[in-house]
């Protein structure tokens, strides 16, 4: 039952000794206490659970811990660089794209998806690559402003 | 005058649909007082000590128990407290829902916040800056119409270097003095940080991923209730693990 993963976790290599089929949302939440990723709705379906696993936004309240072995992991928390926000934060931040901010940190992850196959994306492509993440607070008019703003500056990258 | 205030939403609206314009000709003002009598009503208390603190070094702390879910009231009741106390946004601290320190409230719900605490807080915060400035004019040995409010500090307007700060006047302690006279609020064309649109209070949290969206204890476990898969599911016990069963409703535990 139990198995040894080991996996890079925003950046840093991390061991852990539990289940393999523990859900890696429950994992970064309870053992990581990294709580950015949300539980919505357990399903896959709200997208507020949406990390990255080696460059691909992936929920991670369907995603096994076994699933990300010898991967790497990016969160909410590993977005920023030596304290200075993501380009994307930082336009969320500047254009209101959020009210009570349960979705914001998968509407982040995806987004940040997004950008890493559409670096130029157009507003169409935005708009389709975020379908999996539910606002239901309505701010989804910011967001993808938020969005075609972080990806006007440099990609949407760090540089 | 008090009739659109005593008038609740569903004959506006009825009045609306029927193609009536109602014409408010009732001052802003009054209008206002209104809404505070209102919140007195519903129990806000009087005392400005209960919304607003001032620390020696002029930080203020604003107690609300109104809370922030989105709708944004925790900048707009900082912003309205900063206004009539005549401090700089910044300045200002909020703390929300914490039943030991802040004022009681029946909860946040039904747009009420701006409508009805909204006043209290102003309210108070006007008071303050009043009792602020007649300490100050006491301090300076001038009357209070010599003298002027700016970013926490009370200046003698034609002697500017002659001043106390609001940290220097409330010293961190609860505002005794008064002044026998109600403070007026703020007129709109007077607003310099009430009427703007500064970035959310929340937002660098909410961005990061470190805003708590509630508070944990430390005995607390988490539940997750059952949920049919489908109409006619029947409940299952999982075994611990998660495994789904085709069929059957899944019981989740958070681990």
């Amino acid at each position: 039952m139990s198995e040894i993963i080991r996996f890079k976790l925003n950046g840093t290599p991390v061991t852990l000794d539990t289940n393999a089929d523990r859900r890696l949302l429950w994992v970064l939440r309870t053992d990581l206490e990294l709580t950015g990723a949300k539980y919505g709705c357990g399903e896959g379906q709200c997208g507020s659970c949406t990390v990255i696993v080696d460059g691909r936004a992936v929920r991670s309240c369907q995603a096994s811990l076994g699933s990300v072995q010898g991967k790497a992991v990016t969160t909410i928390e590993g977005l920023a660089l030596d304290g200075k926000l993501h380009p994307l934060q930082q336009a969320f931040q500047e254009h209101g794209a959020l009210q009570c901010g349960y979705c914001t940190p998968g509407m982040i992850m995806n987004a940040y998806g997004v950008l890493l196959r559409h670096p130029n994306p157009t507003r169409e492509q935005i708009v389709q690559g975020m379908q999996p993440n539910l606002c239901r607070c309505g701010a989804h008019t910011r967001i993808i402003r938020a969005i075609e703003v972080a990806a006007g500056r440099n990609g949407g990258s760090h540089d | 005058m008090t009739e659109l205030t005593r008038m609740d939403r569903r004959e506006f609206v009825t009045l609306l649909g029927g193609g009536i314009v109602v014409v408010v000709t009732v001052p802003f003002e009054s209008l206002w007082d209104a809404l505070d009598q209102q919140g007195r009503q519903r129990g806000y208390p009087e005392d400005i000590n209960a919304y607003l603190h001032i620390a020696q070094d002029g930080k203020v702390t604003l107690y609300s128990g109104k809370i922030e879910m989105g709708q944004g009231v925790m900048t707009s009741l900082s912003q309205m407290a900063a206004e009539e106390l005549g401090v700089s946004l910044d300045a200002v601290h909020i703390i929300m829902g914490d039943t030991a320190a802040c004022p009681w409230d029946m909860g946040t719900f039904g747009s009420l916040t701006t409508r009805v605490f909204g006043p209290a807080v102003r309210a108070a915060a006007a008071q303050a800056r009043l009792i602020l400035t007649d300490l100050a004019a006491r301090r300076l040995g001038v009357a209070r119409d010599g003298l002027t409010v700016e970013n926490g500090v009370v200046y003698v307007t034609a002697a500017p270097s002659r001043r106390a700060s609001y940290g220097e006047l409330a010293n961190g302690q609860r505002i005794t003095h008064t002044v026998d006279q109600k403070a007026v609020l703020r007129a709109v064309r007077e607003f310099g940080v009430m009427g703007r649109s500064p970035r959310r209070l929340d937002g660098i949290e909410k961005v990061t991923g470190a805003a708590k969206i509630r508070r944990r204890h430390p005995a607390a476990r988490y539940a997750l209730r059952p949920r049919a898969a489908f109409a006619g599911a029947r409940r299952h016990a999982a075994a611990h693990g998660c495994q789904r069963g085709r069929g059957h409703a899944r019981r989740h535990r958070g681990q």
